[in-house]
């Protein structure tokens, strides 16, 4: 406080006490600001005037309020301040916000904000169309990326119907814009609030939407690639080389599933550079080791030609042999032990060597056949 | 009309004036708003005034000791008080200009309009 050398008249001191106290519900800040000097000030004036002035410190301390663009005190003690009503409260807030945006610093960008309204209307109209979008009983897949869930033509319609709202309601048109009723404000205020939240909220769905949708896309991508094929180890099957229990590589093995599909085994890309076997005059695809041209025959004249076809070279010559676990080591000769499958009817052997021998497939009918499905 | 009334809407137009003329002290700033004539003007609304354009960066302040009595605070003009005023200033002109046209009447107002 700015108190002195020379005495203040004690009338004038007395008067700027009444009126600091009249002036306590402000912030110390505030109140320094609007009173220091005022002594000083006084004392010319009653110098110059008498002491006339000194009066009425209630209506000076309105008058300093009004016009240094505070509020008007509550009541006349701060310390009876009744609770704000809700449009005191929203006058409150929002002449805290323009005390705030109409700061010098803060003021330019304001004005940048402020011409950046219409962005803003249309922002939040995006958002409650999404948000409207998702009240639409249903989930359409293939809509829009940035409004999902609907069908891209209502979609657009519920945003243009949006935009138009929430542009009626940024320029007072239309209920809760341009009501200075309290409900309307604080409507519009949760909206608004609403709307900021929620955009940051909405794009982040989005992006895991769209994350989503994409590894969607791949594991169909991958599946549908596959649907009529063999996986095996997370890589397409093309050709089965296939041995006996003694290690010996076999041919003409026919393959069949649980449910006695023939195994489908088509890499659609490698398909036409593959030979297949023949049952009449119809291609089996689930004979193994299945020939192998040199050059694709994408042409009925070119699948007729088989030069230069032959049975692939297995990565290995013979397999170690093995035992099986249901029959016991009663015969070691070659011929006895066949653990081939059920359906596997070998017709014809790459070496020719063990043509005519016995199909024994019915002693091992064990349900093994699963285990050796991919 | 009651000049109080009138003073409302330019007050802050007034003290940036006569702030610009000169720094002052509260009510060195009253007397001279008085002295040009504006003599119904309240020493709290120009305090207030003084305070609240301080605060919106418009004025800067100072305290000037004073060997024989309390100290005094000074204001003086800053660019934002400068802008302002400008700005305020061709606001008022056009204001004036336009209430002008209109007490003098609809014909004068559309000779001006057209002119």
């Amino acid at each position: 406080m700015n108190t002195i050398e020379l005495p203040v008249r004690p009338d004038v001191s007395a008067f700027v006490a009444r009126v600091r106290e009249l002036l306590a519900d402000l912030s110390e800040e505030d109140r320094l600001e609007l009173t220091e000097g005022l002594e000083a000030d006084l004392t010319d004036q009653v110098a110059e005037q008498g002491g006339g002035v000194l009066d009425d410190p209630e209506t000076y301390a309105r008058e300093l309020r009004a016009a240094g663009g505070f509020e008007p005190a509550g009541r006349r003690s701060p310390r009876l301040r009744r609770p704000m009503t809700a449009t005191e409260a929203l006058d409150d807030l929002r002449a805290r916000w323009e005390g705030l945006v109409t700061h010098p610093r803060v003021a330019p960008g304001w004005r940048v904000l402020v011409a950046l309204r219409p962005a803003w209307w249309v922002l939040r109209a995006w958002a409650a169309a999404v948000v409207v979008a998702r009240l639409v009983p249903g989930w359409y897949p293939y809509g829009l990326t940035w409004l999902p869930g609907v069908d891209a033509a209502l979609g657009l319609v519920i945003l243009v119907v949006c935009i138009i709202g929430s542009t009626l309601v940024g320029l007072g048109k239309v209920w809760p814009g341009g009501s200075a009723g309290v409900l309307a404000r604080t409507v519009l205020l949760l909206l608004n609030v609403t709307a900021v939240v929620a955009v940051p909220v909405i794009n982040e769905q989005l992006d895991r939407l769209s994350w989503d949708r994409y590894s969607q896309g791949y594991d169909e991508a991958r599946w549908n690639g596959n649907e009529e094929g063999l996986v095996n180890r997370g890589a397409q099957v093309c050709n089965i080389a296939a041995y006996d229990a003694s290690g010996q590589p076999l041919a003409g093995v026919q393959l069949f599933d649980q449910a006695g599909r023939p195994l489908a085994v088509d890499c659609w890309e490698q398909q036409a550079r593959k030979v297949p076997w023949m049952l009449g005059d119809v291609a089996r695809w689930n004979v193994f080791p299945l020939g192998e041209r040199d050059r694709p025959a994408r042409t009925e004249r070119r699948r007729e030609d088989l030069t230069g076809a032959a049975f692939p070279t297995p990565d290995r010559a013979t397999t170690p042999e093995v035992t099986h676990p249901l029959v016991p080591e009663e015969a070691e000769t070659d011929d006895e032990v066949e653990p081939e499958r059920t359906r596997v009817d070998r017709s014809e052997r790459k070496d020719g060597q063990r043509d005519g021998r016995q199909r024994d497939g019915d002693r091992e009918k064990s349900g093994r056949e699963d285990d050796r499905m991919p | 009309m009651d000049q109080t009334q009138l003073l409302k809407g330019v007050l802050d137009l007034a003290v940036l004036a006569v702030v610009q003329a000169e720094d002052g002290y509260g009510y060195d700033i009253v007397r001279r708003l008085r002295d040009g004539g504006l003599t119904e003007v309240g020493e709290a609304s120009v305090y207030g005034t003084l305070r609240r354009l301080y605060a919106a960066g418009a004025l800067t302040s100072y305290v000037v000791p004073s060997e024989s009595g309390p100290h005094r605070k000074y204001y003086g003009i800053t660019p934002i008080g400068r802008d302002q005023l400008a700005r305020q200033r061709s606001d008022w002109q056009a204001f004036s200009t336009t209430l002008d046209g209109i007490l003098d009447g609809p014909v004068a107002a559309t000779q001006g309009a057209s002119a």
